[in-house]
């Protein structure tokens, strides 16, 4: 009964209705869009990289030059190792997420027919394993006897190699892949000795894997000698990024330190883009919400200023105050259905032209009810104001001023 | 008659503050979200060097076994010292960066991680970088391996601590460099000669002969993207190895060279394949992009950077079409009076530049609202980590599309809703007094 009223009232002001629709309908399709690139990119920025990231922390220094100074990363780590509160310390190189990485597409023959999909590149002295925290959950980690240095290429000369399952199942489906090999060049191959659960790589790109690594055993060399990590107590972190780097100064004040900090600052840095996008995303979002309802709650103000002499003349023709306020919500409730109407079609219009030219994936069905109830929601709550002052109007406004 | 329109429209606004305050905030924030990210946006995608791009190509040859999709981005020492030594461009040069400890090369001086350019001496003419003090190294310096760099003038202030150094020694790694000239601190936006570094982050520091970083190799200066397409021995001496690294600019100052030039690379393609070097048959694959082909073609501007721009643009739109339908109800109420200025004799064009008037007036406090939301936005901007950061500032044209946006975004509000007024009829609503 109430709709056909309000449907009958409608077209008396089109002209505004229409806008509102057509508001409500770009708003609709900028908020779907806009909290699917947020949860991609919150998505992304949860990638799980396989290692104890609250107990890390790490120092990057420009390194120790010349190889006839390998002894001196000995020394660092030895005295590293003597902070209180430092667990283990190593030098490694390809810790998750550091922003830059060394990539290679293994040969998986040894006549080089067959190559693998890109693979990042892990190396670290003696219980680095343990000191990222990494399990080994199928053959063997690596022993004193498997490190050893690297070749003209920095290639590494110890013959094993770990790689995370995720890899393992790629490259040898249904397999065993311990006893499997790699080739990295035609002469240099790797044994797979054990396997890990995880593990990502240094640097993420559309064409990478993240979890395709491989972990190698190195001696302390002047190749890989700019990245110390310790483990440490959460607690401890703050402190002992301090500690470490100053201790390092000491022992060569003529070293760089280009940057330090706990596991979390780095992580965090690395996804500052995408941060700054999901933050930028939201305030559009919020700030887009409020306009809209401030919109439509300052429209449903004036059209209940317009008809306070109908309103009197309803009520005093026996109309509730409810009847009154459902008018109003009914009216906001069938604009704003309209709106989302319009709505899909102009989110997928967006999708569509977003997938063409910043590789994002389908819109999935799921936000459009959940846009839709967010806009009736706001609707219902910017019409509520006015609507409870046209339902204060009283019957008597009908006697004056006819 | 203007005047009294403006004092018609400031009235009727003062009426309604409330509705009047609801349409300038959102006038204010979709211009405010708008201009910010199109500021950063304008900043990104700027030419970097004004004037003098039109005439930089970057010569492109494919060397590599199997043909990608896209030719390679960098090119290999044989390709680039053949290419540099056949002199076929009005200006050549090859360069390519890497971070250097350097530090002054008497004791007790702290030392520094400098962004290093080995390049030739082309460089500093063919990119008309202005000297403070001294002058760029000679072709004969290059070939010589003279020991000798360039050096900006904040490194000079690092280094020398405001002394100026020239004719000073700098060391670099291990080796002594006379400094021979110092530039005026040039930072083309974005770092177009070199992408694989961030493209918007500080210019290069130290310049030195590229044949003085090879003989030097310890250096480390390979680049910050090292490419390699086949099997090699050495990671430092890339002289002989498939690897991908250098950069090569040329200046080629007219059309008709430009077409030359791309002649004379396919011819030097070609040659290659019949010596056996270049392994893909077919016909030769170069390309001779300029400057600002070859940003475009590198995706310069982060995808998120347009991205936020077309949100924020869309949020406008939202905000228009707000304020349109706040203004059609404001003009709509004053039915009454716009019918008694009719009746009394305003034409309806007088009606609609009346209702205008108010619309822009709206429109402005909007843009002056926008603007300084969007200097706030930028501030937040600028304490930001990323590496364009410091450079984000509203520019003066920037300035001025804030308010030509403003106007034009009120004009388009305002248009519908004076249309509608100035169509009300003057005859019919005085009856109803």
């Amino acid at each position: 009964m109430q709709i056909r009223h309000v449907l009958a009232a409608l077209p008396r002001h089109k002209l505004v209705c229409l806008l509102v629709v057509f508001e409500i309908a770009v708003a609709f399709a900028i908020l779907c869009n806009a909290v699917f690139i947020i949860n991609q990119r919150v998505q992304q920025m949860r990638i799980d990289t396989g290692i104890t990231e609250d107990r890390l922390i790490f120092v990057r220094t420009d390194g120790v030059g010349a190889d006839a100074n390998a002894p001196l990363i000995t020394r660092n780590l030895l005295a590293l190792r003597g902070l209180a509160g430092v667990k283990s310390a190593v030098a490694m190189f390809g810790l998750p997420l550091e922003n830059m990485s060394i990539n290679f597409k293994p040969w998986l023959t040894a006549d080089m027919k067959i190559r693998a999909p890109s693979v990042g590149m892990v190396a670290g002295t003696p219980g680095y394993l343990d000191t990222l925290g990494l399990t080994v959950v199928q053959g063997r980690g690596f022993t004193d006897a498997d490190y050893d240095g690297v070749d003209q290429t920095s290639k590494p000369l110890s013959p094993v190699v770990i790689v995370p399952r995720e890899l393992a199942e790629r490259l040898w489906p249904g397999q065993n892949p311990i006893g499997q090999k790699i080739w990295r060049s035609p002469t240099r191959s790797y044994t797979v000795i054990g396997v890990v659960q995880r593990m990502v790589r240094g640097y993420l790109r559309e064409d990478f894997v993240p979890g395709y690594t491989a972990l190698f055993a190195i001696k302390p060399v002047a190749a890989y000698s700019g990245l110390y990590v310790m483990r440490v107590d959460p607690q401890d972190r703050e402190r002992l990024v301090r500690e470490s780097a100053e201790l390092l100064m000491r022992l060569d004040p003529d070293m760089l330190i280009n940057a330090k900090g706990s596991y979390a600052d780095a992580r965090a840095d690395y996804f500052r883009q995408d941060a700054s996008l999901a933050w930028l995303l939201l305030a559009v979002c919020v700030a887009m919400l409020l306009v809209t309802a401030m919109g439509i709650a300052g429209l449903a103000n004036f059209w209940v200023q317009q008809r306070r002499r109908q309103i009197g003349i309803r009520r005093a023709l026996g109309a509730t105050r409810r009847d009154i306020l459902h008018y109003f919500q009914t009216e906001n409730f069938l604009i704003v259905s309209g709106g989302i109407v319009l709505g899909v079609l102009l989110t997928f219009a967006l999708n569509l032209l977003l997938t063409m030219h910043y590789e994002l994936p389908r819109l999935p069905i799921v936000y459009l009810p959940v846009g839709a109830l967010a806009l009736w929601l706001i609707g219902q709550a910017a019409v509520l104001g006015p609507a409870l002052r046209a339902s204060a109007v009283p019957p008597v406004v009908a006697t004056r001023s006819v | 008659m203007f005047a009294y329109y403006l004092d018609l429209a400031l009235r009727s606004l003062k009426q309604n503050r409330v509705l009047t305050a609801l349409m300038v905030l959102a006038m204010g924030l979709g211009i405010g979200a708008s201009m910010t990210t199109l500021t950063v946006f304008h900043l990104l995608s700027g030419d970097p060097l004004p004037g003098r791009s039109g005439q930089l190509f970057y010569p492109q040859v494919d060397p590599t076994p199997t043909a990608a999709p896209a030719l390679p981005g960098n090119m290999n020492y044989i390709d680039a010292v053949n290419l540099w030594q056949a002199r076929r461009a009005d200006r050549q040069a090859i360069m390519v960066g890497g971070n250097v400890k350097t530090k002054a090369a008497q004791a007790g001086s702290r030392p520094m991680s400098l962004h290093t350019l080995a390049t030739t001496a082309d460089f500093f003419p063919m990119f008309g970088v202005r000297f403070t003090q001294g002058n760029a190294w000679t072709a004969a310096d290059d070939l010589a391996k003279a020991r000798v760099a360039v050096i900006s003038r904040s490194a000079s202030d690092r280094l020398f601590h405001g002394e100026g150094g020239l004719g000073q020694s700098i060391r670099l790694g291990q080796w002594n460099f006379r400094v021979i000239g110092v530039i005026d601190d040039w930072r083309p936006t974005p770092h177009f000669y070199e992408l694989d570094r961030e493209s918007y982050g500080d210019g290069d520091e130290v310049f030195i002969p590229f044949l003085t970083s090879r003989d030097l190799a310890e250096l480390g200066i390979t680049g910050y993207s090292l490419n390699c397409y086949g099997n090699t021995m050495d990671d430092l001496h890339l002289e002989n190895q498939p690897c991908l690294w250098l950069n090569f600019w040329v200046e080629l100052d007219s059309p008709a060279k430009a077409q030359a030039y791309r002649q004379f690379l396919d011819n030097y393609a070609r040659e290659q394949q019949a010596l056996g070097r270049y392994v893909q048959a077919g016909s030769p694959r170069t390309a001779l992009p300029s400057v600002m082909q070859w940003l475009d073609q590198n995706g310069v501007v982060p995808s998120d950077v347009s991205l936020k721009s077309w949100i924020a643009l869309g949020f406008l739109l939202v905000c228009l079409m707000n304020t349109t339908g706040l203004l059609l109800v404001k003009f709509l109420r004053r039915t009454t009076e716009i019918s008694v200025r009719r009746a009394l004799g305003a034409s309806r064009q007088q009606i609609f530049l009346q209702c205008l008037v108010e619309a822009v007036i709206v429109g402005m406090a909007g843009g002056v609202l926008g603007l300084l939301l969007a200097l706030a936005g930028l501030w937040g901007i600028r304490h930001t980590p990323a590496d364009y950061a410091d450079l984000a500032h509203l520019d003066l044209p920037m300035f001025a599309a804030t308010f030509a946006i403003s106007l034009v975004v009120s004009l388009v509000a305002g248009l519908l809703p004076a249309w509608r007024a100035c169509h009300i009829a003057p005859a019919l609503q005085l009856k109803v007094i």
